[in-house]
């Protein structure tokens, strides 16, 4: 609308810009209504002298969020005058069809998880040095990327960015084992399966290559997912594609992938690798071997820090269509004709997503150490707090943990619990072993049915399995029965349970003991605690679970009971790889004049 | 041109503002459906087209609480023969008592009528020749746009094709048809002078179309080196009556150069134009007669007295030193400062650091990202979620 002004922010902010060098204004705010965001035209001068993709003048338009000094800060390279190729920490650089800007967004920010620096300068937050700010940047970026210096030795090495056609995406699992296994491989080139996880938008993890023995195939993936390709639905849904190593990285300079046949051609050419030849090879196999392909993956090894060695393999894929052709037989010459015309032409790329789904790459954001991640872990009893401790474990990346309990999931249950609605009905194990292992691509935990004692009978050496033994029942009974059937030198004994209210949460922490004495030594430390609780107990009224019954409930909060659990997992995380000796800590809610304080910690 | 945006905010405050632009709307949409509603007026309202500074984007915002106004020319079929000005201004009596009673006042050339947000301004015209009929009541005449509401693309025409843009389009623009089409000549039309007992000439679309054509050979400054001009008319000649207004407009027309490519340059060389053209009249002691547009025997500056003129004429020669000045100042901060001295506080302030002017980026300055800072710098804290 005519009316619309910027507002005084983003004038203050623009004015102050006018002193700068090396910049210029072209244009004043304009409104784009599409977007719903200003745009500012503006042509940038650098410093040093021009470079093969860099010239000393470019031209940026600029997209600010109408709410500026909030909001995001774009800089696109214009449609004429803008750099056209694409740089490391920036989008993917092309044509828009109707735009007054290509696609390649500078990344300028200084978040975290952008290009993040042992130190940054903080980026101001006021109106009036925000943009400039931003506009400074950006004469640093183009003075890198002239110079070649976008990225140095030791950053974290970042693929390119790519436009993806599609919704859904590839998962693979590589780490430095698999990669190792790569490098002694002597093919380049062959299949692999993929198969479709039942949700939307649609996820396939490779299942397979078919350089891969048994053993390997099925250490792939966790249950998650080899539970789906067993059960599901889509188990007959197996599809197929081609793999192909290269030496490194397919992109073109200075960091773009590349858009059409010829030019990933082009690309491997340069690395030495006939592309047309191997994709007919491999094709004329499957046809032979009545294999059908859908897909193309491309493996190349990558460092995790630039100027280190390489030390994973990465994939990109995209999708195999092959140009019809009339009055062919479907034979040798057909394909050879296929190939050539598809690689010579100027055919678009499909380029699918891809994500390596390995322990190592999604607990980047937080995980335990990674002997911790290995371990095997017990949980006896499923309730709210064994459900509150796994969820810790689980997020944390451990992947084997096992869950003991015979009773089922009551709606009454979900006020506390890690479960929902979905579970109501289901053994509760079963359904906290589903749930762990829906958390990441590589968990495989296991449950059993029954309590602890009949899970013993039918299987009387079935806590030697386990590094770490947690019981999560709060009941003497289990007590007992660990201090007859636990025996193993290994194992890590830890017993958690609350008090009254969940006031107090008790942790009782034992490392390689003797533990035929356990009950004696657990009782004797934790009875004073008990018998407050029971002062208290008395004094109040009980409550009971519902209109129907009559039945007695311990009431706690699951904010007291993830709070108390959080500060218990610092102790438990401790004592597993810093045994100290057996004692009991109580984690106690502090207050004072009936307001919280915090919580305090307390060792027995 | 640096100063540029320091412009544009500077325009953007001194405008009418968006609320304000509401209020005249709504002022002059009211009183033209009530006009063409009125029974006893029906039969003799042929058109209403709005005039005046409002319409050719040259009204500046109103000081002091003052009220925007809004000329409304109310072009009739009553025949300046047969009817004397008083008569035809009485028409307009019962209706202006009915909706606007207590707060009009006949004026000499117009009923003036005041209302709490918005001053209207009615001219009444008598008949218009045969053959401006079609042209009097057409899109082109009676668009409530004003002539800054178009875009660079888009230009308002006086021709039967033209309509207005569709700002819901991404792109407006002017099609060739309407773009070549020949524009309407209209004569002028014939308004009441009370005191005068006669009927008179005036010209309101040809001002307007003047100022297009005035706009578009000045690279669109032209209307805002007159509302720059105006304020600072208004702002520092305090104890001047006259000149204002649209004497004022008319003379910037007559004295701003061509081909201007700022509006500092137009400010300062329409100043300095202002002198070398009036020199004469000034040493004199007369005041310039300045015909007006399309009705050229009218002298627009009429009003003036010589003794205003001569004051009127030694502000300009004073301030056109600081406005050369601003416009030749080699550092923005003085530019800024300068133009502050000819249009005050509604002129933004420098805010930029002045140690940093004029200083040559130092690419070594920590501010990190893409290589290893050499130098620790604070880490501010982060929410992360």
């Amino acid at each position: 609308m005519p009316d619309r002004e910027p507002t005084k922010e983003l004038r203050s902010a623009r004015r102050l810009l006018e002193d700068m060098p090396g910049y210029e204004r072209l244009g004043d705010f304009y409104w784009e209504e599409r977007l719903e965001k200003w745009v500012l035209h503006i042509r940038m001068t650098i410093d040093v002298p021009e470079s093969e993709y860099i010239p000393t003048v470019t031209e940026w338009r600029v997209i600010i969020d109408p709410q500026y000094p909030l909001g995001q800060i774009c800089f696109m390279p214009d449609e004429n005058k803008g750099i056209k190729h694409t740089f490391q920490h920036q989008n993917n650089n092309r044509l828009l069809n109707n735009s007054k800007w290509r696609s390649g967004k500078i990344c300028l920010d200084t978040g975290q998880g952008t290009w993040g620096r042992k130190k940054y300068s903080p980026e101001p937050v006021d109106a009036i040095n925000r943009l400039k700010w931003h506009v400074e940047r950006c004469l640093i970026w183009l003075e890198a990327a002239a110079t070649d210096t976008l990225i140095e030795n030791g950053d974290p090495f970042e693929l390119p960015d790519f436009p993806t056609s599609t919704d859904y995406r590839i998962a693979f699992n590589e780490d430095n084992d698999s990669f190792v296994r790569w490098q002694s491989e002597q093919r380049s080139s062959g299949f692999f399966n993929y198969n479709p996880l039942d949700q939307q938008p649609e996820t396939y993890p490779i299942s397979r290559f078919d350089i891969f023995s048994e053993e390997v195939a099925a250490k792939v993936w966790g249950s998650y997912i080899n539970d789906r390709n067993k059960y599901s639905k889509n188990r007959n849904k197996e599809k197929a594609g081609l793999w192909l190593m290269l030496k490194r990285i397919p992109v073109m300079k200075p960091w773009q992938i590349p858009y059409t046949f010829k030019e990933l051609d082009a690309v491997c050419q340069a690395q030495g690798i006939n592309l047309l030849q191997i994709l007919l090879k491999t094709y004329s196999r499957s046809k032979r071997e009545k294999i059908k392909l859908d897909l193309v993956a491309l493996g190349f090894p990558v460092p995790v820090r630039i100027g280190s060695p390489e030390e994973l393999i990465h994939w990109f894929a995209f999708k195999l269509i092959l140009p019809k052709l009339n009055g062919f037989r479907d034979n040798e010459v057909l394909w050879k004709q296929q190939f050539t015309e598809l690689i010579s032409g100027t055919a678009k790329i499909q380029w699918i997503k891809t994500e390596n789904w390995n322990s190592m790459q999604l607990t980047n954001r937080g995980r335990i150490s990674e002997d911790l991640t290995n371990s095997r872990i017990l949980f006896i009893g499923a309730g709210a707090l064994g459900a509150t401790f796994a969820e810790l474990f689980g997020r944390l990346g451990c992947s084997n943990l096992t869950f003991v309990d015979y009773d089922k999931v009551h709606a009454g249950n979900l006020s506390r619990h890690t479960l929902t609605l979905n579970d109501v009905g289901k053994n509760k194990a079963e359904a906290l072993s589903t749930h762990i292992n829906s958390v990441f691509p590589f968990h495989r935990c296991t449950f059993r049915k029954n309590g602890l004692e009949d899970t013993l009978s039918k299987e009387a050496a079935f806590l030697d399995g386990f590094d770490v033994v947690i019981d999560a029942t709060g009941e003497d009974d289990v007590i007992q029965l660990l201090s007859n059937h636990l025996s193993s030198k290994s194992t890590h004994f830890i017993s958690v349970s609350t008090g009254y209210n969940a006031d107090r949460l008790y942790c009782y922490l034992a490392t390689n003991s003797k533990f035929a004495n356990l009950k004696n030594s657990f009782k004797e430390r934790i009875d004073p605690f008990l018998q407050q609780d029971i002062t208290i107990m008395q004094k109040t009224s009980e409550i009971i679970e519902g209109i129907g019954c009559w039945h007695p409930l311990f009431p706690a909060r699951i904010d007291d009971i993830q709070m108390l659990a959080g500060a218990a997992f610092k102790i438990i995380e401790q004592q597993l790889s810093r045994p100290k000796e057996e004692r009991l800590v109580v984690i106690e809610k502090q207050y004072a004049d009936g307001e919280f304080t915090g919580v305090m910690i307390k060792n027995i | 041109m640096k100063i540029n945006s320091y412009f544009s905010d500077f325009l953007s405050d001194i405008r009418l503002t968006s609320s304000q632009k509401e209020d005249l709307k709504r002022g002059h949409e009211t009183l033209r459906r009530r006009l063409n509603e009125y029974d006893d007026l029906k039969s003799i309202i042929v058109s209403t087209f709005l005039q005046g500074s409002y319409r050719r984007a040259t009204a500046v915002r109103p000081l002091n609480g003052k009220r925007a106004d809004v000329d409304i020319i109310v072009v009739t079929n009553l025949d300046r023969y047969n009817l004397t000005p008083q008569e035809a201004i009485n028409k307009f009596i019962p209706f202006c008592d009915k909706y606007y009673k207590g707060k009009y006042k006949l004026q000499g050339r117009s009923i003036g009528i005041e209302l709490s947000y918005v001053d209207l301004d009615i001219v009444v015209t008598a008949a218009p020749s045969e053959v401006d009929l079609a042209a009097l009541k057409s899109r082109s005449v009676t668009t409530d746009l004003m002539l800054e509401d178009f875009g660079g693309n888009y230009e308002w025409r006086l021709s039967k094709g033209w309509s207005e843009p569709d700002f819901h389009k991404g792109y407006v623009y002017l099609s060739e048809s309407v773009r070549s089409e020949p524009e309407w000549k209209i004569n002028p039309l014939w308004i009441p002078d009370r005191d005068a007992e006669e009927w008179v000439e005036t010209h309101p679309l040809e001002q307007i179309r003047w100022t297009r054509d005035k706009n578009k050979n000045t690279n669109g400054h032209y209307v805002n080196v007159v509302k720059a001009l105006k304020w600072w008319r208004t702002l520092k000649l305090t104890n001047l009556k006259y000149p204002k207004g649209y004497p004022i407009e008319h003379m910037i027309g007559d004295c701003c150069p061509d081909n201007i490519t700022s509006v500092a340059e137009g400010v300062c060389k329409t100043m300095e134009a202002i002198i070398a053209k009036y020199q004469i009249q000034h040493l004199l002691g007369t005041t310039p007669v300045l015909p007006d547009r399309g009705v050229p025997t009218h002298n627009v500056w009429k009003r003036v007295s010589p003794d205003d003129f001569a004051e009127f004429y030694e502000s300009v020669q004073e301030y056109s030193k600081i406005a050369r000045e601003a416009f030749e100042a080699d550092k923005l901060k003085t530019q800024v400062t300068k133009w502050r001295e000819l249009f005050g506080e509604k002129f933004p302030p420098y805010e930029g650091n002045e140690e940093e002017e004029s200083k040559s980026r130092n690419l070594t300055a920590p501010l990190g990202g893409f290589t290893p800072r050499k130098e620790s710098s604070d880490v501010t804290p982060k929410r992360f979620a």
